[in-house]
């Protein structure tokens, strides 16, 4: 197993795990690189008790914690308008518009979850894990996992609850189903 | 114990909403070019990183010094740092990212999104990427592979160089400056070609950074609703880059540019000419698109 097997097979769920985790746009890159450098480093001794996709969600856990908390402290300009709205070539703008507002909306509800409850969410929901791998990547029971699992959607649909009544308006702009 | 129903799934107890949201989540990927970015960083990185500098001038931060004139050369007269130009990326990750999650999307939601089940992006290995777009954003802090929770930093890297370039000095980012020592080398397979900025492909990757960053700077005008300001650097790119890698996505931003500012003839005849020269561009819709309501 190598370095480049495991960035070919795991950038995405790498990307997408920083991102629903509050990892902000403008430290993706370094972040993502981050996480696969641990990953060098720890290779020679990983041993494959856990799955890699485990080992590298808590990889993920960390350094989003650790992203998440300098963001906090430093007063960066982020050049919020062309990380949010450059135009984009080859594809179209309101699918587009309609599918980054969804994942917006999304990572706000998770931001505002309980952090346990936030990454069983997750895994579970978002990643397919089965209750038995997020246990063990986060260290804790089954029976854990579940109950989290259940108290996590009570609070996301709580959330989305109140999006939509602060919005007055519905959640998707043409409610499109694909 | 028995596994609940996901909420992706249809009848998994989720509302029509929750169920959208949670399946954009699941199809979102991360875009080939920062994948290919990143992997660059990476591969420069934990194979030592430092090139031609040498550890010892990494650590006192001449490293960071001689890097960020480099850095200021490739980016001269366009005001634009390499985190910029990885914003850039991000902002078409995120968007780009968006369009490819509609194609994975409209998979049967029961199937697992395993990243083992995700494809190479665009057909390309991590490698060849990397060889593509070839980068050094980390060639100076590399060094610090084993060296605790601070990674060498791509955006962060791009920060720090145009710090000390626009400063004239060699005060290197405290966080860049500690020393590490070097990790044990990757498998040569894991590498890059890592040459002295001397040899003729570190010159290639500079020009390509210098493109890069001429293309970001047209996206920023049109962005900023500066159609004219967009056609007069299209004009210089073309002029610097005439058979430049990007030329195509250029040529396409000059269609918009062109329609931007009103020259809507104009623009026809050029994005025409685009159709015929690169009809089966990955830009080619978007050109069509821009012909056909403008």
């Amino acid at each position: 197993m190598t370095l480049e097997h495991i960035y070919e097979q795991h950038a995405d769920f790498v990307f997408r795990n920083l991102c629903r985790l509050g990892v902000p746009s403008a430290d993706l890159a370094d972040a993502i690189q981050e996480v696969f450098l641990t990953v060098h480093r720890g290779l020679p001794s990983f041993e494959g008790r856990s799955s890699v996709a485990t080992w590298l969600f808590t990889i993920c856990r960390s350094v989003a914690r650790d992203r998440r908390q300098r963001a906090h402290r430093r007063y960066e300009v982020v050049d919020a308008d062309l990380v949010a709205s450059e135009p984009a070539v080859g594809a179209d703008l309101s699918t587009v518009l309609e599918q980054r507002e969804k994942l917006a909306l999304l990572d706000r509800l998770l931001a505002s979850l309980d952090e346990e409850q936030r990454l069983v969410f997750v895994l579970f929901e978002l990643e397919s894990m089965t209750g038995s791998e997020i246990a063990q990547a986060l260290g804790i029971p089954p029976g854990t996992v579940f109950s989290r699992l259940r108290l996590a959607r009570i609070a996301f649909r709580a959330a989305l609850t109140r999006h939509r009544a602060a919005e007055d308006r519905p959640l998707l702009r043409t409610g499109s189903k694909r | 114990m028995s596994e609940p129903k996901r909420w992706s799934e249809l009848a998994g107890g989720a509302t029509r909403d929750e169920t959208e949201l949670l399946r954009a989540g699941i199809a979102e990927r991360m875009p080939s070019e920062l994948r290919g970015q990143v992997w660059s960083a990476i591969t420069l990185a934990s194979a030592g990183g430092v090139a031609a500098t040498g550890l010892s001038a990494v650590q006192n931060g001449a490293a960071t010094a001689e890097t960020a004139a480099t850095a200021g050369v490739a980016t001269k007269g366009l005001g634009l740092s390499l985190s910029t130009i990885v914003k850039g990326v991000i902002a078409v990750a995120v968007l780009g990212g968006a369009g490819v999650g509609i194609f994975h999307g409209q998979r049967s939601p029961a199937l697992r999104a395993s990243p083992s089940h995700v494809p190479a992006t665009a057909g390309r290995t991590p490698s060849e990427v990397a060889s593509a777009v070839v980068s050094e954003p980390a060639r100076s802090e590399g060094s610090q592979v084993t060296g605790g929770s601070a990674a060498p930093t791509l955006a962060s890297a791009g920060h720090a160089r145009a710090k000390v370039a626009a400063a004239g000095t060699a005060t290197a980012d405290s966080s860049k400056s500690q020393p590490a020592p070097v990790a044990s080398r990757p498998s040569p397979e894991n590498t890059v070609d890592r040459a002295d900025d001397s040899s003729p492909s570190a010159d290639a990757s500079s020009r390509l950074r210098e493109e890069s960053a001429s293309v970001l700077a047209i996206r920023r005008a049109l962005l900023a609703g500066n159609a004219r300001e967009a056609l007069s650097l299209v004009a210089r790119a073309r002029a610097a880059f005439p058979r430049g890698a990007l030329a195509e996505e250029r040529e396409a931003l000059g269609v918009r540019a062109l329609i931007g500012a009103g020259e809507t003839e104009a623009g026809r005849r050029e994005g025409e000419a685009f159709l015929r020269r690169f009809p089966r561009s990955p830009h080619a819709g978007d050109v069509r698109r821009l012909l056909g309501s403008e």
